[in-house]
Formats: C-alpha cells, sequence, structure tokens
C-alpha cells in the first residue's frame, strides 16, 4: 500500500490554495518524509507544502497546467538537501467525491519523475490530483516500482481517507455490532474493524482502553508493556485476578487474553517491551492510532515523537491527586489530551518534564546519590474510576475522529477536575522552535526516521568507545 | 463632589478574591503574575495554572484578576 | 550503544564538545543510559587538592531532551566548609565528588551540554 498522509494543518492551507473562487486548476509541491512499509509500499508523510504561483504553475506542454522547472529545481533542490521526497500535487475543480489522473498528468510524470528520482535521491517521488474529497495519485520508488495511491490520509480531529471515489466503501453489519452500527452505520463499522490501534500501557487506564476498544471492533490491537501483575494492580486492571497476582503475569499477556474472550477475530500483537527501546517504539509505527497510558516522562517523550514524526495521531491519558505536604488533598483530576500534527504537542505543552526524563535515565546507583537528602520516593494514587473517566474520554475523541463526527473542538486537551465535576480545555501554543512539532529545518516534524526517535538505541552493551579522534569524524560524517 | 474616577480607584487598590483549587486568596491589588498566583495560593512554581477559559498563565505573565474567578494549578504529571 | 549507533543529537553534542574543549574530551563508556564523558584539565578553587581535576558527565541518549545532571570531579578533594551542591559519592567505581548544579529551566530547543559543561566549569573554578 502506498499512501501519502498530511496534517490537517496542512492540509487546509494545501486545500484553500488549490480550491479558489477562479474555479481554475492550482498546483503546489510538497516534501515528505518517507517511511517504508512492511508490506512493500511506503507511507509520504509531509512536512513542507510549497504553494506555487500562477508563474510556476502556467500552461503546459504535456496538459492543461505544468510545474515550471525553474520551481521543480528549487523545491528539489531542497528536498534532496533535506533527504525527504517531492510529491508533486494539482487540483480537479470540480471532481467532488472522484477524481483520477488524467493521461497528460500520467505523461507528464514520465516526462518528469525520472529526473526527480535523481535529483532528490528520495526513495519515492509521487503525484497526486486532488478533487475537493477524493485523490488519486500514483508512487515512483527508485527500485523502478509504479503504483497508485491507495488514499490521501488526512490526520486532524477527524481521521479521514481521500480515495479516487470509484471503490465502494466495504461494510461491516455483524449482529454483534448492531447497536452500534445504528450509531456510525456499517461502513462506520467497516472502518473500526480496518483500523490498528496501538495501547502503550497496559495497566490501570491501558487495560480499560483495550477493553473498550475490543468491544467497539476494531481490527487489530498492539499492546505495549513490560511490567507484571501484582496484588496492588487488582483494583484496576481488567481482566487480572489472583491467580494472575500469584504467578505474575505479564500484563500484555493479560490483554490478549481478554481481547480475545471478548472478539477472537481481532489480531492482538503482545508487545513485552519498553516504548523507550528502538525496537520497541518501531512495533507500533504502522498503527492507525495510538494511546498513551503510562506513568513515565520517558515514554510520553517518545509517544509524542512517534505522533509528530509519523503523523500518527496519539490521546495521552492519565490521573492525578495532588496532595499538600500535609497530606491535604488539593486537586483530584483526569486527563484526556489529542496529539495531532502540529497540535496539541506535549512538548509544547510543557508537559515532558526534563528533570523527571533524566531521573528515569539515571541508573539506580546514581539515583540514590541523587537522592542525598532522603526525600522518600512518592507512590502516586491510583483508582479505577480515575482511569475509567479518563480512557472513556479519550475512546470518545477516538471514536467520533474514527468516524468522521468529531468537532475541531474535540481535539483539545480536556481536564476534569473530579471533585467539582466541571472541565477545562486547555489551549496549547505551538513553539516554532519546537523539536518535534516545530516549522524550523532542525524540528523532526514528519521526517517518518526511527533514528531520530529519542528511543535508548538497540545495541545496550557497554564498551570502551576509544578516542575523540574516531568520534570526530563520526561527527563530522553525520553532520556531512 | 470627588473628581476622583471610581473605576481608576478600583483598578489599583480594591483587594480581589479569587479561587485556586478551591482555595480562596485575596490580592491587594487586581493585577498579578503568574509566580505570584501560585505563591500566594502556596502551589510549586513548576505547576501549570490555567485561568477560567483554559489559557495558562506562565509565571512571568501578569493578568487582570477579577473577583471570585476560579484558577486550576495542576502539575500535569499525571499517571496511568 | 555502539559507535555505529549513536543517536544523531549525541554525535553532533559530542562533535560540539571536542571543537570547544579541543583535546580535552575523552569518551569513556556508553551503555543503556547513554555516553560517559571525560573533561581532563578542569581548574577547580583553592579549597581543592589538587587544583587540577577531571569533570565527568553522562551525556544521556535522548539528549538534548533530558538534561546532562550531575557531574561528577573524580581525582580532586575537598577541604572547608561543606557546600550543598558538593557531595562525596562513588560512581560507577569510583571516588568522586557529585556537583549538583541543576539549570533549573532546561529548554532542550535553546540549552546544550557545552554551555552547560561551560558553566559549571566556571562555578567549579570560583567555588
Amino acid at each position: 500500500m502506498n499512501e501519502l498522509r498530511i496534517g490537517a494543518v496542512d492540509h487546509h492551507r494545501l486545500h484553500e490554495h488549490l480550491f479558489q473562487p477562479d474555479r481554475d486548476e492550482h498546483g503546489a509541491l510538497l516534501l515528505a518524509g518517507q517511511q517504508l512499509r512492511s508490506d512493500g509500499g511506503i507511507n509520504l508523510t509531509v512536512r513542507e507544502v510549497h504553494l506555487l504561483s500562477s508563474a510556476d504553475f502556467p500552461p503546459g506542454v504535456h496538459g492543461y497546467r505544468q510545474l515550471s522547472a525553474a520551481s521543480l529545481a528549487r523545491v528539489g533542490n531542497r528536498a534532496a538537501d533535506e533527504k525527504l521526497a517531492l510529491v508533486s500535487a494539482h487540483s480537479h475543480p470540480g471532481s467532488g467525491t472522484r477524481t483520477g489522473l488524467s493521461h497528460d498528468d500520467v505523461a507528464a510524470h514520465e516526462a518528469v519523475f525520472p529526473h526527480l528520482l535523481d535529483i532528490t535521491g528520495a526513495d519515492a517521488v509521487c503525484g497526486v490530483a486532488f478533487g475537493e474529497s477524493s485523490a488519486a495519485g500514483e508512487v515512483w520508488r527508485r527500485d523502478g516500482h509504479r503504483g497508485s495511491l491507495d488514499h490521501v490520509r488526512l490526520v486532524g480531529a477527524n481521521l479521514t481517507f481521500l480515495t479516487d471515489g470509484a471503490t465502494e466503501p466495504t461494510r461491516d453489519s455483524e449482529a454483534r455490532f448492531d447497536r452500534q452500527i445504528r450509531l456510525f452505520g456499517d461502513q462506520g463499522q467497516a472502518r473500526l474493524r480496518g483500523m490498528h490501534v496501538g495501547v502503550i500501557g497496559a495497566g490501570g487506564g491501558g487495560s480499560i482502553l483495550i477493553e473498550q476498544l475490543a468491544h467497539l471492533g476494531v481490527g487489530q490491537i498492539s499492546v505495549v508493556d513490560f511490567d507484571r501483575v501484582q496484588t496492588h494492580n487488582l483494583s484496576r486492571i481488567m481482566g487480572a485476578g489472583d491467580r494472575d497476582a500469584r504467578k505474575q503475569t505479564k500484563k500484555v499477556d493479560i490483554a490478549t487474553r481478554q481481547v480475545r474472550r471478548i472478539d477472537p477475530q481481532i489480531r492482538t500483537n503482545a508487545i513485552d517491551g519498553d516504548i523507550a527501546d528502538a525496537r520497541v517504539a518501531a512495533a507500533v509505527l504502522e498503527c492507525d492510532y495510538l494511546f498513551l497510558a503510562t506513568d513515565t516522562a520517558t515514554a510520553r517523550l517518545v509517544a509524542n515523537a512517534i505522533a509528530q514524526t509519523f503523523l500518527i495521531p496519539l490521546i495521552q491519558i492519565g490521573a492525578k491527586v495532588e496532595s499538600r505536604p500535609s497530606g491535604e488533598i488539593d486537586q483530584i483530576y483526569t486527563a484526556v489530551r489529542p496529539v495531532l500534527p502540529r497540535r496539541g504537542c506535549l512538548a509544547c505543552a510543557g508537559l515532558i518534564d526534563p528533570q523527571q526524563l533524566q531521573r528515569e535515565t539515571a541508573t539506580p546507583e546514581e539515583r540514590r546519590n541523587q537522592n542525598y537528602l532522603g526525600t522518600p520516593e512518592v507512590i502516586d494514587p491510583s483508582v479505577t474510576t480515575l482511569n475509567a473517566a479518563a480512557a472513556a474520554g479519550a475512546l470518545n475523541v477516538f471514536l467520533m475522529s474514527a468516524i468522521g463526527q468529531a468537532d475541531d473542538d474535540l481535539a483539545q486537551h480536556r481536564i476534569t477536575l473530579t471533585r467539582e465535576g466541571t472541565s477545562l480545555a486547555t489551549r496549547v501554543v505551538t513553539r516554532p522552535d519546537c523539536r518535534w512539532c516545530g516549522g524550523s529545518d532542525p524540528s523532526r516534524f514528519a521526517r517518518a526516521d526511527l533514528q531520530l526517535l529519542p528511543c535508548r538505541p538497540t545495541v545496550a552493551a557497554a564498551r570502551r568507545v576509544g578516542t575523540i579522534q574516531r568520534l570526530a569524524q563520526l561527527a563530522r560524517r553525520l553532520r556531512s | 463632589m470627588s473628581t476622583e474616577s471610581p473605576h481608576h480607584h478600583r483598578d489599583h487598590h480594591h483587594p480581589v478574591v479569587i479561587f485556586v483549587n478551591r482555595r480562596e486568596i485575596e490580592f491587594a491589588e487586581s493585577h498579578a503574575t503568574g509566580f505570584e498566583i501560585k505563591h500566594r495560593a502556596d502551589v510549586p512554581e513548576t505547576f501549570k495554572l490555567f485561568d477560567p477559559p483554559g489559557d495558562e498563565v506562565a509565571n512571568e505573565e501578569r493578568i487582570e484578576l477579577h473577583e471570585h474567578e476560579r484558577f486550576t494549578a495542576i502539575s500535569g504529571q499525571d499517571v496511568s | 550503544m555502539t559507535v555505529d549507533t549513536l543517536p544523531p543529537d549525541l554525535a553532533q553534542a559530542i562533535g560540539e564538545l571536542e571543537q570547544t574543549f579541543s583535546g580535552r574530551i575523552a569518551i569513556e563508556a556508553s551503555d543503556a543510559s547513554g555516553v560517559v564523558i571525560q573533561l581532563h584539565d578542569v581548574v577547580l578553587a583553592e579549597r581543592w587538592t589538587p587544583r587540577l581535576g577531571s569533570l565527568w558527565f553522562v551525556l544521556p541518549y535522548n539528549y538534548p531532551d533530558a538534561p546532562v545532571y550531575p557531574y561528577y570531579i573524580v581525582g580532586a578533594t575537598l577541604s572547608g566548609p561543606g557546600v550543598p551542591a558538593l557531595q562525596p559519592v562513588v560512581w560507577r567505581g569510583m571516588a568522586a565528588i557529585q556537583v549538583s548544579l541543576r539549570q533549573t529551566a532546561w529548554d532542550p530547543a535553546r540549552d546544550t551540554v557545552v554551555g552547560c559543561v561551560l558553566q559549571t566549569q566556571s562555578w567549579l573554578r570560583l567555588t
């Protein structure tokens, strides 16, 4: 499968340019990260949108309009410098929900794409034609393979797929889903069945998410956790019992068992590990949606990075009882925080504590040495009803997004004050210099590169590295 | 008849009562920074302070306080 | 973590350290925490014996999102009244003085290990 993936913020800007009141064709060049898929296809994740003026999209030789040589050279060179793939986009005004590449479009690709692959050095180049609510395209690969673009994925408050409109959408009308199909129809159910959802953390909050996703009927669930059930978990983990605590069953195994019991048709991937490890992070990069239900700053950092680097929508959930030193409770709240491309970034929101990150990377000896004031370790209260409230909020955001019923405001971070029964929608101001979602060159946004995730590298053996000269050479090589 | 505007008098010297996490705090003046609000409410400066509409008030940001406004202060370090 | 799998941010930081402290940087080890680095010939204040020591630190694998903290002086001892930020510890099998100068508002988009090491070096020259 070949996919073009774009954040809703960038797509809105692109759409406004492509479909202007003059009802003429307009063009743009996009620069995209390249994620090779396990099925041999490629995901192109849009990082930059270069809107072309009329001068750069003049009347064409092969068709109605063509990209100017100057714009191809300018943007193509930038693609080469930034190691990104180039996507040419233009509009077919009036196509509505059905469009396709014309003979002239294909001829233009044949004339230009081999040169673009040479200029950019990328794995792929793509050409896409947009209708108002449709898209059709093709992807040329460096290995000579040419394939059609299966869809354009818009990642925003709603998860939307633009296709050429030629194929009837699939439907799923299993009797078990009768009551929910009455809400979102058999197409909506088929959409859920076609989704691969990742849940990072299978504890109190995560186990509720997993159980409910199984009831909803998503097609595939990947569960990440490295921990085992203990007695104190039994008040919170769905599906866990006394025997599991005695045996110290892995939390991912509890989750797998629970899903199988609810719906054996769902494929469950139990990933026994830490999302901070590159191997584990790699295992969730083909998810359509991610949930984060963990306790560490490290997991927040990695999950947020995945969301912004690979354009995968993420929802972080949590609950907290804030107490004063006297023991008096100051605040009880639950949090539901959607993270979308260039929106809701946990780093921009100041929700990834650098000091906690440092503590989590420290060795046990270093942690003991740093705790010289003798401050006792604090264990946070954790209550199933708080976890359930957060999980329910997140699941409804996910469901509305999946079936295309989400208002834009649903994508805001939401804090619910448990004692007051009130909710606060908190606004996140995107930082232009953010390492993950910002618009500056050093930002990792949409680069779709596993090496750029802040993960613990795969090989963890300690060894003496050597002299400064070897490292200086390596640093120079990586900078060039 | 006083020539001093009552509005001008209220801006600078009228005490204002606000709530931070349901805790009543009185300010002598109608403006304060995020840091000052947290300090008065005995909330760590690393906490996030939100005004009623949901905008975060930064430590160095000076805002106008309104009578009985309800602020929320949380660590943001929630767990699951 | 081997040299060949060094994350780009760490490779860049090590290059910047090498450029700033030319000839005085040595990479001692790497493990799941990050890369252990030694800065030689750090001038220390009068309370230290000798007046020249080595500054060690771990560049964490998720730098710059995680800051470098703390630092360790190896090969020198302290005399005089105690300083809260300086504590004798055993670290990675070495007797060391832990230097706990925490940067209160670490910003990964702006702050660098070079800046922090320079600040720490200056502080140690005076304290």
